[in-house]
């Protein structure tokens, strides 16, 4: 057997094993066919808010439902470690170097935890009243804070807590990511923009406009660092080239609201383990609307597929050697789920 | 006064007088385009963005009223100038905004013949390429070129160079292309074709295709229906690297292209040759001349001697020098001018670099100085020479130009430029002239033209003075009817003129 085949077989075994629970009735079907759920497990406790984030290798989830972080087990939906922080958590990143995760909190602050024993090391009050979106950017070993209240941008050194800077973007920043190259991007959700700045100089680079999109909400980052992908509360999402800010593919999003999104590099023709080519985004919008774009070559994006989750998104990740997009769900106001899909999987033949 | 006072004082007495000089090829700035008028006449094609387009002039401050393309041409009453879209069926719009005398402004490529912007042959006279049909060609079309960086319109978006440019973001998308008439210019190229204009322009005045005059100024574009959203444009950081900047530029040529459109047309005096002669003595007198002829010339001799009486009497101080002299005679002076008594042989490529203004007067030359290619007899040739030439003598140039004041005020269509018919030279020249003429029978031969300072020559070098050539046989000075004398003036004075001014 060649390795593409054996890689398709390990893949469908894959498949096989996280859709059997489908058979108990614990989950509901894919609509339309081709695009589904693989696997759903529930939490207990708070649902209302949340935010996801997956480690490097993808072996551990760090599932955030109102106060509460939890370390889960991917493959299997067991909970591993937990930790309750002090307010709903409404942001989460990953220092995979340090061994450190940081939290933005409902409370106006920020946590530091370390990932080993799942323990709080600090909290320290944001500049800002409203600390959102939270990156770890690995370049300069900073944390980079948005704040969807005031519009700025506070950057705290990891090791110490200490606000090393707080720049006045402007706007209602909903969404980051660093480039590596220096760069970080932030939406302004109010403006129409996407604020950039200099990680090195802590300092303004200039704005790209969103345009056509209006009401920029989640981002994602082409693992290149040159494309962003953007969903708009106007029901597109835009991909733009962040070399020099042009908008130059504009897909439409089934489902309305405020929407989060993850890319991931991979092809459903590639056989695992190998180094990806194209990828895939996921956006999932507030209504619970699962789409799933297309990259066809860097240039080149498309609409793929969409189906329909039955609760609000709360955060959205992706694992893309193992082909797997994570949706964390606020199911009701004491349960959270996470639901895991193939994003890659094709439509069936018309 | 201290020094740095006066040079100060100079300095701003300069900028002045520049400014001044500019002003009639000067775009209105974007803030004046708020409050004006415009009609965007659209269709139902599809994909469509003219929403994005429309939603695009308002950000600019057009008060946009939409039309159909089935509408009257009576929509473009009381506006400042027509959009026309490429969503329009070409059908159904026909040439109904072709005699308007409202700026016009279109990217509809198959309106381009109905509006006599183009001739009528698809893919020799414009075209659309497309990326199912012509997918390499498109990606080729990604590169634009600019054709003269004094161009006011690429001057406006900030290109220094005629140097290449991204037409679109880099995917494959349509892009449309005219080439329009010699009276038109040709901003911005594809596919290295300088007469394929993904930008043309036609000014006021202008001669367009079939004879038609632009009643106003006239703008087609590379865009099409639904790829608006990609032209290309750098935001932010992209905004601070000069040389990003000056790629990224499909966007600022749209709006550029508006500016220039809504922007006042020149406004050449009307042919009145006695009022010409008026300005010219002000403008020469004291001017340095050098005549360059040759001495003891066996045929010209008396002509060349009376176009220096001409210029002495105009108060300009001329100095006469033989082909065989050093072309440093040329060095400070206000004009050179060469005669087409010298012989091309024997001049050897004296005054090819010169740096002042110049004026060139053999046609079989033009190719030394750059004024057209290199191939005779097909980018410069002569009509009526025995032995040179195929074409019957002639009296009658066709003014294509007739807005740029090297017409002379002379109105648009035939003239005769000297008395009875005999040999007149021609040269085709590089998009980035100014054309005056050309013949009524051969569009592309013209005898009359020029190139700015800083245009780009055929010969790609940046023309360092302006330069015109005026066809004028040996011995033809002395037959010049009152138009062709006028002519002559027109181009003597456009030279001595300072550089941007019409």
């Amino acid at each position: 057997m060649n390795p593409s085949n054996l890689a398709r077989l390990r893949s469908g075994l894959v498949r096989l094993v996280l859709v059997l629970p489908l058979a108990s009735g614990l989950v509901a079907l894919a609509d339309p066919p081709g695009l589904h759920e693989t696997a759903r497990y529930s939490f207990a406790g708070s649902g209302a808010s949340g935010a996801l984030a997956l480690d490097a290798d993808g072996h551990r989830l760090y599932v955030a439902r109102g106060p509460v972080v939890d370390v889960v087990d991917p493959d299997t939906g067991r909970t591993e470690g937990s930790a309750t922080l002090p307010a709903a958590v409404r942001g989460l990143a990953l220092a995979p170097g340090m061994g450190r995760a940081f939290a933005t909190l409902a409370d106006g602050t920020v946590a530091t935890l370390n990932t080993a024993g799942l323990s709080v090391v600090r909290t320290i009050a944001a500049p800002g009243r409203g600390p959102s979106a939270v990156v770890y950017d690995a370049d300069t070993r900073r944390v980079f804070v948005a704040d969807s209240a005031s519009g700025d941008l506070a950057v705290i050194d990891p090791t110490t807590g200490a606000i090393v800077a707080d720049l006045p973007l402007g706007g209602r920043l909903a969404g980051m990511a660093c480039d590596g190259f220096a760069r970080l991007f932030v939406n302004a959700r109010d403006l129409n923009v996407i604020h950039v700045v200099d990680t090195h100089r802590l300092s303004s680079l200039g704005d790209f406009p969103t345009a056509p999109g209006v009401g920029p909400t989640g981002m994602a980052l082409e693992d290149s660092g040159r494309r962003l992908f953007v969903p708009c509360l106007n029901g597109v999402l835009i991909v733009v080239d962040n070399d020099v800010g042009a908008v130059f593919r504009v897909l439409k999003l089934a489902g309305r609201g405020a929407a989060c999104v993850a890319f991931g590099l991979a092809d459903e023709d590639h056989p695992i383990g190998e180094p990806p080519w194209k990828g895939r985004i996921v956006t999932v919008t507030r209504d619970g609307t699962v789409n799933v774009g297309r990259m066809l070559a860097f240039v080149n994006y498309a609409a793929h597929d969409h189906f329909t989750l039955d609760a609000r998104p709360l955060g959205v990740a992706i694992d893309a050697p193992r082909q797997r997009a994570y949706i964390l769900l606020a199911a009701s106001p004491t349960l959270s789920q996470l639901v895991v899909l193939d994003p890659y999987v094709c439509p069936p033949a018309p | 006064m201290n020094p740095f006072r006066l040079s100060l004082i100079g300095l701003m007495v300069s900028a002045a007088v520049l400014s001044a000089a500019r002003g009639a090829d000067e775009l209105v700035p974007a803030s004046a385009l708020r409050g004006r008028r415009l009609l965007f006449v659209v269709g139902s094609a599809t994909p469509s963005e003219d929403n994005l387009v429309e939603a695009h002039l308002q950000s600019l401050g057009f008060a946009v009223t939409e039309a159909r393309d089935s509408d009257p041409a009576s929509r473009a009453d009381g506006q400042d100038v027509v959009v026309v879209s490429s969503t329009v069926d070409p059908d159904v719009l026909q040439g109904k905004y072709r005699d308007v005398s409202v700026p016009l402004f279109t990217w509809s490529v198959y309106s381009y013949p109905y509006l006599a912007m183009t001739g009528p042959q698809l893919h020799r006279d414009f075209e659309l390429i497309d990326p199912v049909h012509f997918a390499a060609r498109t990606m080729t079309a990604l590169y634009g070129y600019c054709e003269s960086p004094v161009n006011p319109i690429m001057r406006a978006v900030g290109e220094t160079r005629s140097q290449n440019f991204g037409t679109y973001y880099l995917l494959s998308t349509e892009v449309g292309w005219g080439r329009p008439s010699r009276g038109g210019t040709v901003v911005a190229s594809i596919e290295g074709d300088d007469g394929e204009g993904a930008m043309f322009t036609y000014e006021r005045g202008a001669t367009m295709c079939g004879g038609v005059v632009a009643p106003a100024r006239r703008v087609g574009f590379y865009l099409s229906s639904d790829n608006f959203h990609l032209l290309s444009q750098a935001y932010g950081p992209g905004q601070t690297d000069p040389r990003t900047r000056q790629w990224y530029v499909g966007l600022k040529l749209f709006d550029a292209g508006l500016r220039w459109a809504v922007s006042p047309p020149p406004q050449p005096p009307p042919y009145d040759p006695s009022a010409l002669k008026a300005r010219l003595r002000q403008a020469a007198a004291g001017k340095n001349v050098l005549f360059v002829g040759r001495k003891h010339a066996f045929e010209g001799a008396e002509a060349d001697e009376h176009i220096v009486e001409h210029l002495r009497d105009l108060g300009c101080k001329v100095t006469f020098a033989d082909q065989d002299d050093p072309d440093t005679l040329a060095e400070g002076r206000d004009l050179v001018i060469i005669s087409a008594t010298c012989s091309k042989y024997k001049l050897a490529n004296r005054y090819t670099d010169v740096k002042v203004p110049f004026l060139g007067l053999d046609p079989l030359m033009a190719d030394c100085f750059g004024f057209t290619g290199r191939v005779r007899y097909s980018e410069f040739g002569t009509h009526g020479e025995p032995g040179e030439s195929i074409d019957p003598a002639t009296a009658t140039i066709n003014i294509v130009g007739s807005w740029s004041t090297l017409a002379a005020g002379l109105p648009p269509g035939p003239v005769r430029m000297i008395r009875d018919p005999d040999i007149i030279g021609w040269g085709t020249p590089g998009r980035a002239a100014i054309v005056v003429a050309d013949f009524p029978t051969s569009p592309d031969e013209c005898p009359i033209y020029a190139y700015e300072k800083g245009a780009t020559l055929a010969n790609g070098r940046t023309n360092p003075a302006r330069r015109a050539y005026f066809a004028l046989d040996n011995p033809a000075y002395d037959t010049l009817t009152p138009q062709g004398h006028a002519l002559f003036d027109a181009c003597v004075l456009w030279c001595i003129s300072p550089p941007g001014s019409n």
